[in-house]
């Protein structure tokens, strides 16, 4: 086998929605989580420089396409702990031919925290400006 | 044959573990560090609300255990990434983890402390 | 009667391509059928592999549509696409067409070491209470047709991992009363290559067509792998 073959993981033909597609976005997702992880850490060094360098910087970071990628981020953030929440309780055996069931139970509650979430953030962002 | 041969010195077991129980911590430290750090707009991120909130021991005692669980988790995700892809040096990836996470949870940590320092001279 | 266009993986790994066979088509008519069909009308050359033609030899596993599925018990109509694409089944070293070698999926197999264990040597019967088989029974049913490694997106990736028929397998006898062998065979599945490679994507399950649930075995044997290493690591010291 070679590397080709290393990346086959990836590879979404003949997946099911519910099981190998949802396996892979938590990959992805959890990836993507990982590198803003990084990023994070790194910006919030910034706070080591007082606060009008923090000032400047939320200045930038508090602008709206900033706050549309923050909620994309979220989107990303709550498919991946929705799933994730699926996952420890399918990997301790239970329900496991239930998974299309506690598949889209937990989208749905991801989908619906994510909306509130959503919504606080927009409604603060307009108020708070 | 042996039989009382037991498992094989491996820590992937709990690994495993772990991985499950900080996946459930996150949900309570990420779904409070959202909250309190998105859902209440700028006002609630202003540097000096934030130092305030740091000198209170209890939230200390959140991020740095925020700080241990998602390191943990993210790291050790990769690493299963890795050792997904056919990949034979498991020892090596093994001792690479292990420094890139024990690396930026001290990074974090002293950061958390610097950032608490500094609000000798901005906290007034 | 209908007419499907069967677009088959035909060759070597030096050199294939893929072809164009037409094939009638009834109800009923299942990928067997018209890989016989195939063989007997159009093309003396190809090659696949197939005994029992009823989903008990685990021989005829193939991808077809880019998932596996034991040709025999697949009929055509159910599929409902004019085009049928068939390829040996992945995460297999080729051989030919539809050929693939099974070698390593059977020592994956044979190392998990799946056949009862005894400390003693019992004389007579070793009885056991429906409840007691009733804990194991679906995992009996595997006929070893290869098609959960096949759909296994890790197994594809990593050609070490024991793959979900070797761990089910070893959930079978771990879960059978009359075993006494469970820390041999968890000392070896919970390696690293072993049940913590698998993250339940779960297609295993999806492509079985024993549906003998094959991912749930494997979650299983971790919680038992976890459980026992736990207990270990909680009486440090404390010998077996
Ligand atoms: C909201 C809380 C979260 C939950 C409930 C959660 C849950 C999980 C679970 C159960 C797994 C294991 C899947 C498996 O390998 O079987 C996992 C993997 C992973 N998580 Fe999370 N997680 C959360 C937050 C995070 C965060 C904040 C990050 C990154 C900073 C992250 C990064 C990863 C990565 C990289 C993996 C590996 C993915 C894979 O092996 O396919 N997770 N998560
Ligand atoms: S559940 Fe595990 S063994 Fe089954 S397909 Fe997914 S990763 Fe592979
Ligand atoms: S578990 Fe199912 S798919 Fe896998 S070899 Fe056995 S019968 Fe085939
Ligand atoms: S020919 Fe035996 S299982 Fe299909």
């Amino acid at each position: 086998m070679s590397f080709k073959d290393s990346l086959n993981w990836i590879n979404i033909k003949g997946r099911h929605l519910q099981s190998g597609i949802a396996f892979i976005l938590h990959r992805l997702t959890g990836l993507v989580i990982l590198l803003y992880l990084y990023m994070h850490l790194t910006a919030l060094s910034q706070l080591l420089n007082g606060g009008i360098a923090y000032r400047n910087f939320l200045s930038t970071v508090e602008s709206p396409p900033f706050v549309v990628l923050d909620i994309l981020l979220f989107l990303v953030i709550f498919y991946h702990g929705a799933n994730g929440v699926r996952l420890v309780v399918q990997e301790f055996g239970i329900g496991t031919r239930k998974r299309k069931l506690f598949f889209w139970i937990m989208m749905v509650l991801g989908l619906i925290g994510w909306l509130i979430l959503t919504y606080f953030v927009v409604e603060s962002f307009m108020g708070g400006a | 044959m042996a039989f009382n041969e037991s498992v094989k010195k491996s820590m992937e077991p709990l690994a495993w573990l772990f991985q499950m129980v900080t996946a459930v911590f996150m949900v309570f430290f990420l779904g409070v560090h959202l909250i309190i750090a998105h859902a209440y707009g700028i006002n609630n991120i202003l540097f000096q609300k934030i130092l305030e909130r740091l000198q209170d021991p209890w939230w200390q005692a959140f991020y740095i255990a925020f700080i241990i669980s998602v390191t943990y988790h993210a790291l050790n995700g990769l690493r299963g990434i890795i050792l997904d892809m056919g990949v034979k040096r498991i020892k090596l990836i093994n001792i690479i983890f292990w420094i890139v996470a024990i690396a930026t949870i001290i990074y974090a940590i002293w950061l958390l402390y610097a950032i608490i320092g500094t609000s000798n001279y901005f906290l007034t | 009667m209908d007419k499907v266009i069967f677009r088959i993986k035909k060759g070597t790994p030096e050199k294939w391509e893929y072809r164009d066979y037409e094939v009638p088509v009834e109800n009923g008519t299942t990928i067997l059928d018209a890989l016989y069909y195939i063989r007997d009308n159009i093309d003396r050359t190809l090659s696949f592999r197939a005994s029992c033609r009823m989903e008990v030899c685990g021989s005829c596993a193939v991808m077809v549509n880019n998932f596996p599925r034991t040709a025999c018990s697949t009929q055509i109509k159910t599929i409902g696409k004019k085009v049928i694409t068939l390829e040996p089944l992945a995460g297999y070293p080729w051989i030919r067409d539809l050929v693939v070698d099974f070698d390593g999926f059977f020592k994956k197999h044979e190392s998990v070491k799946p056949y009862l264990i005894r400390k003693d040597n019992p004389e007579g019967q070793l009885l056991q209470s429906p409840e007691q088989l009733a804990k194991y029974k679906q995992f009996t049913l595997c006929i070893k047709c290869g098609a959960c490694l096949a759909a296994c997106p890790v197994a594809v990736s990593d050609p070490f991992y024991l793959g979900p028929a070797a761990l089910a397998a070893a959930y079978r006898f771990n879960a059978d009363s009359r075993d006494q062998g469970k820390n041999l065979r968890l000392a070896v599945v919970s390696d690293a290559e072993g049940c913590w490679r698998c993250h339940f994507s779960s297609e295993c399950s999806e492509a079985c067509p024993k549906d003998i649930d094959p991912a749930g075995a494997i979650q299983k044997l971790k919680v038992q792998a976890a459980g026992y290493e736990l207990k270990k690591f909680l009486h440090l010291g404390v010998k077996e």
